[in-house]
């Protein structure tokens, strides 16, 4: 078994944790979680922390009536407070055939995943792997509930939302043991996922996102029609990024496509143009529903890329609160 | 249209399926290249690998294109003009008669030297000639002139009859050079013939003979029977020794680079050039050895003062890769005259007994030599000698100093050596006479005790060259227990042994055309030990053979590339030289310093390293130095063969006059031009289509 003897270290070093220690995942909408925590809940006037006063209405209940404010200006007004919970997470992982795709070599004591095994190379589901494992227990140490589910044509393993203390274990031991096959499908995967998510849920999506960009757009729909929040972190090689091969070669597609005649240089430009466009595709469907995106170089490391997003992020729902 | 150099046309044309084939072969090695991004390739794909490949094509036509232009510009493409065999035409004979073209012609004319055969080759040409035609007539050798004016063919065939070899070096090119510019001036088609037997040495492999604008060169090639030789010395002797009985002894030093060469016999035939009578003999290296000498004695006859000898080595059969030099010196042949008395009572040997020991160490080899008693020596009775050592001094009486004096001074090798008896002679004053003037030696002998020891470093000597290198080993051993003290200026002896104390062993001088040496001690074990050292046979040998060398009656010649920077001489050309005014630098071996070897008649003018005026200038040399001869790479007949079809424009001997070619300059300066615009295009359609490089999303 591939997960006997897991290390944290083979996907979560140090410096990523040191990197991303001043920063909080935080959700943008309103979460409605069952436990206290850092995130806003739709739930008002039971917690702690006031938030505004409101003239009494028929109905209101008496016992949050601000008898200060009747002492001092004979006019009823009730106090209402803010609560907040804690967010529920789910990361879905690509685990289709193009996910294996690596073209660095792999550091001693590194990797573990399916694709390692297969490629020995550091593959962009290694880089997803290692990503969601830095999220997972950023995740965690907030108190916030983290499931993650392996997908590609549909979903593959999953594990349960749970702020447990050995979720981030079983998270790695989970995206480990996955094979790294077949297409993704992320209407598919997202269909399936919220059939079984009742709360407001953080959906990450960690993929190339080299598939069809209308299954994505449908996937990104139906989240949004259901209140939920989405990170998109697209996972891509330094060499899919940049195309610096001078060969003239067959190229055979990792998901059964068809062998192409390529001369890397006759068509360098025009892939990298084709590349951009792509990538801004998928940023602009993502920024019309109000999730983010963001593109990982899997030659470098997760730690800055991350908290990159993630203070983007903090700074955004700051300016929102505001 | 034709071309000059067909081969080079053929060969642009090949090199077209060069640029293809790179092409084929990059693109047959490559394995499948697994790739995630498919839909983005396939998209790219479509866009632009279309046209990029019409593009790549167009370049291949490009590339291919500039190395066929290439190819065709140096092949020298030219227009064949068609003329009547009854237009007259200017012919410009070139004969070869060189001193290679005194060999023997090929087996196809038996009994002719290839000079002969060439200028029956000529003669056959020039009577061919359409009526009207006029003939110049050049010569490879360039010593006879004929440039001034053309002639009938009727004159020029008198002229051609009249020629005779010479002893020159092949000059072929300038003399096609020369017959070149004369037909420039004719208004009439211009015509060169070349004869030769093409042996080594008659022409210059290294030259481009070709007519540069208007005459077809022709090539009668008369064939020889040289089937390739990797060396060919020659000499030229001009005086022998007045006393020489007929017979002289050509001595062949073949060296090569290093001593682990396969091959231990080389066969050197040993021509002279005059008589053409040659002996073949085997120069064999001793096992360790870098050096071989090939001994032959050809009969000479006295009353001839100059005499010439080659010395030629099968290509096959050369003993190294890169043969190094060889070189001929002769040697009388008479035998080495030894003036002592028979004696039996000495135990040890007397210094006649060593020294014919040394002579001929083993029996039937080396050097012959007979003996005299010296109280016989009159007036005549030395003549035929070249060679005397004189072991009993103390026997001569005045008139056998008087004839010694007198047949030294003739040109003869005079070798001393100190009596080993207590005598009450007075042997050293006729004997310090001999040697010069100003040179005394001591009546009495000097004891040593502790023996004397030699000095390690020797003096630089013409003896002692060829034994210079392991001198220092050699001398080390001697003890030198007696010897006699011999004192004179330094203009007049020359040391060639010193003891430790600086006293000489052994002394050099010349007197009249002869040379004198002197050993101070005798080689008996009771004066020294040196006749019981290995020392002995070489030193012995080489004295004769050196000292004769430096007589008029011997003298030698060297090829080869071989550098030794002490004790150098310089020679100047005084005949048969292009560039009258350079000198050549010849180590103290005969071999030519520097690469820059000229041929022709040389004559010593300076010499450095050894006392000036202590020895005679040296007799004059020969040097028919043909550079690619020293290089058995460019004497191979193939490469020759290869050579010839290559720069010139007719390879056989079939006279074509019926057309003239006129080779075209002018094409061949278009055909680059066209090449480099078509690079300049290949270059800007290269940039256009170059991809940027590419950025980090």
């Amino acid at each position: 078994m591939a997960t006997q003897g897991l290390r944290a270290e083979q996907y979560l070093s140090p410096e990523t944790l040191a990197q991303l220690a001043p920063f909080e995942l935080r959700a943008k909408m309103v979460a409605d979680g069952v436990m206290n925590g850092m995130h806003q809940s739709p739930l008002q006037g039971m917690a702690v922390e006031f938030a505004a006063h409101r003239q009494y209405t028929a109905g209101d209940s008496v016992r949050h009536l601000d008898w200060k404010v009747f002492g001092r200006s004979d006019k009823l007004y009730v106090k209402e407070y803010r609560q907040e919970t804690n967010l529920d997470v789910m990361i879905l992982v690509d685990g289709s055939a193009s996910m294996s795709f690596g073209t660095l070599g792999v550091k001693q004591g590194w990797g573990g995943t399916d694709a390692t095994r297969r490629r020995g190379a550091w593959t962009k589901f290694d880089h997803a792997t290692a990503s969601a494992a830095a999220l997972a227990f950023l995740c965690l140490s907030q108190r916030d509930r983290v499931g993650v589910a392996v997908g590609a044509d549909g979903l593959r393993g999953a594990v349960r939302k749970s702020a447990a203390r050995d979720q981030w274990r079983s998270i790695v031991r989970c995206l480990s043991s996955e094979p790294v096959e077949a297409r993704f499908s992320p209407a598919a995967c997202i269909n399936q996922l919220l059939a079984q998510t009742s709360h407001r849920t953080l959906f990450v999506i960690l993929s190339d996102f080299l598939g069809d960009p209308e299954g994505l757009r449908s996937a990104l729909a139906r989240l949004r029609h259901r209140g939920h929040d989405a990170m998109l972190l697209a996972m891509l090689d330094h060499r899919e990024l940049t195309l610096d091969l001078d060969v003239e070669a067959p190229f055979v597609g990792l998901e059964g496509e068809d062998a192409l005649d390529v001369d890397t240089r006759m068509i360098r430009k025009a892939y990298l143009e084709e590349l951009q466009r792509h990538l801004q595709g998928i940023d602009r469907q993502a920024r019309a529903f109000g999730y983010d995106v963001q593109v990982f170089d899997t030659h470098e490391s997760v730690g800055p890329v991350l908290a990159a997003l993630l203070s983007r992020r903090e700074g955004m729902v700051a300016g929102g609160r505001r | 249209m034709t071309f000059i150099s067909p081969w080079l046309a053929i060969s642009g044309a090949a090199a077209m399926a060069l640029p293809i084939l790179i092409h084929l072969f990059l693109r047959r090695r490559q394995k499948p290249i697994e790739w995630a991004a498919m839909e983005l390739l396939r998209r790219a794909v479509q866009q632009s690998q279309r046209a990029r490949r019409v593009e790549r094509w167009i370049l291949l036509v490009l590339r291919c294109l500039v190395l066929l232009l290439i190819g065709l510009a140096i092949a020298r493409p030219a227009t064949v003009t068609a003329i009547s065999m009854s237009q007259p035409v200017a012919l410009a004979v070139v004969l070869d008669d060189s001193v290679a073209s005194r060999t023997a012609a090929s087996a196809t004319a038996p009994g002719q030297t290839a000079f002969e055969a060439a200028r029956t080759a000529c003669i056959e040409s020039i009577r061919a000639l359409p009526g009207g035609s006029l003939v110049h007539v050049f010569t490879t050798s360039g010593t006879i002139e004929h440039t001034s004016e053309a002639v009938q063919p009727d004159r020029a065939v008198a002229m051609l009859g009249a020629l005779e070899p010479t002893y020159e070096p092949s000059r072929a090119r300038q003399a096609v050079d020369r017959a070149d510019d004369a037909l420039r001036r004719m208004a009439m088609p211009g015509r060169i013939i070349l004869a030769s037997s093409f042996s080594r040495g008659a022409i210059d492999t290294e030259a481009q003979v070709l007519p540069a604008t208007k005459a077809t060169l022709e090539i009668r090639d008369v064939g020889s029977d040289d089937t390739g030789t990797a060396a060919i010395a020659s000499m030229v002797q001009r005086t022998l020794g007045p006393q020489s009985s007929g017979s002289i002894t050509v001595d062949v030093v073949v060296t090569r680079p290093s001593h682990d060469q396969a091959r231990r016999s080389v066969p050197v035939t040993v021509t002279d050039v005059q008589t053409d009578r040659a002996a073949v003999t085997d120069a064999v290296f001793i096992d360790g050895s870098m050096r071989a000498v090939a001994t032959v004695t050809l009969a000479v006859d006295p009353a001839v003062t100059e005499h010439a000898w080659m010395a030629t080595i099968p290509a096959d059969r050369q003993p190294a890769d890169d043969l190094r030099t060889a070189m001929i010196s002769t040697v009388s042949a008479d035998p080495v005259l030894i003036l002592d008395r028979e004696r039996l009572d000495v135990d040890e040997g007397s210094s006649a007994q060593w020294i014919e020991r040394a002579l001929e160490p083993i029996a039937g080899m080396g050097l012959p030599h007979r003996r005299m008693d010296p109280s016989d020596v009159r007036p005549g009775s030395l003549k035929g000698s070249t060679s005397i050592i004189i072991c009993r001094p103390e026997l001569l009486d005045a008139a056998g100093w008087a004839e010694c004096t007198s047949t030294c001074e003739s040109g003869a090798l005079v070798v001393i050596v100190p009596p080993t008896d207590e005598t009450f002679v007075e042997w050293q004053v006729p004997c310090a006479a001999l040697l010069g003037a100003g040179v005394t030696i001591r009546r009495d002998h000097v004891d040593h005790d502790p023996p004397r020891r030699l000095e390690p470093q020797q003096p630089t000597s013409p003896i002692t060259q060829l034994i210079a290198s392991e001198l220092t080993e050699l001398v080390a051993p001697i003890e030198v227990n007696r010897s006699v003290v011999i004192e004179g200026p330094s203009t007049v002896l020359s040391p060639v042994l010193v003891m430790d104390d600086g006293a000489p062993m052994m002394v050099l001088s010349t007197r009249g055309r002869g040379v004198i040496a002197m050993l101070a001690t005798a080689p008996v074990p009771s004066w020294s030990t040196l006749a019981t050292k290995p020392i002995f046979v070489p030193l012995v040998q080489e004295t004769i053979r050196q000292g004769e060398v430096l007589l008029d009656a011997g003298g030698s010649v060297t090829i080869g590339l071989g550098r030794l920077p002490e004790g150098t001489t310089e020679l100047r050309p005084i005949r048969g030289s292009t560039d009258p005014g350079t000198t050549l630098i010849v180590d103290p071996s005969g071999m030519i310093v520097g690469d820059d070897a000229k041929p022709g008649i040389m004559q010593r003018v300076a010499a450095q390293g050894a006392s000036p005026g202590s020895l005679r200038s040296a007799s004059l040399v020969a040097l028919n130095v043909d550079p690619a001869a020293c290089d058995p790479q460019r004497n191979d007949p193939a490469r020759l063969t290869a050579w010839l079809n290559q720069t010139l424009t007719t390879p056989t001997g079939n006279v074509t006059a019926t057309s003239t070619t006129r080779s075209s300059t002018t094409a061949s300066v278009w055909l680059l031009l066209a090449a480099a615009v078509v690079v300049l295009a290949e270059t800007l359609l290269g940039r256009m289509f170059s991809v940027p490089e590419p950025k980090t999303t």
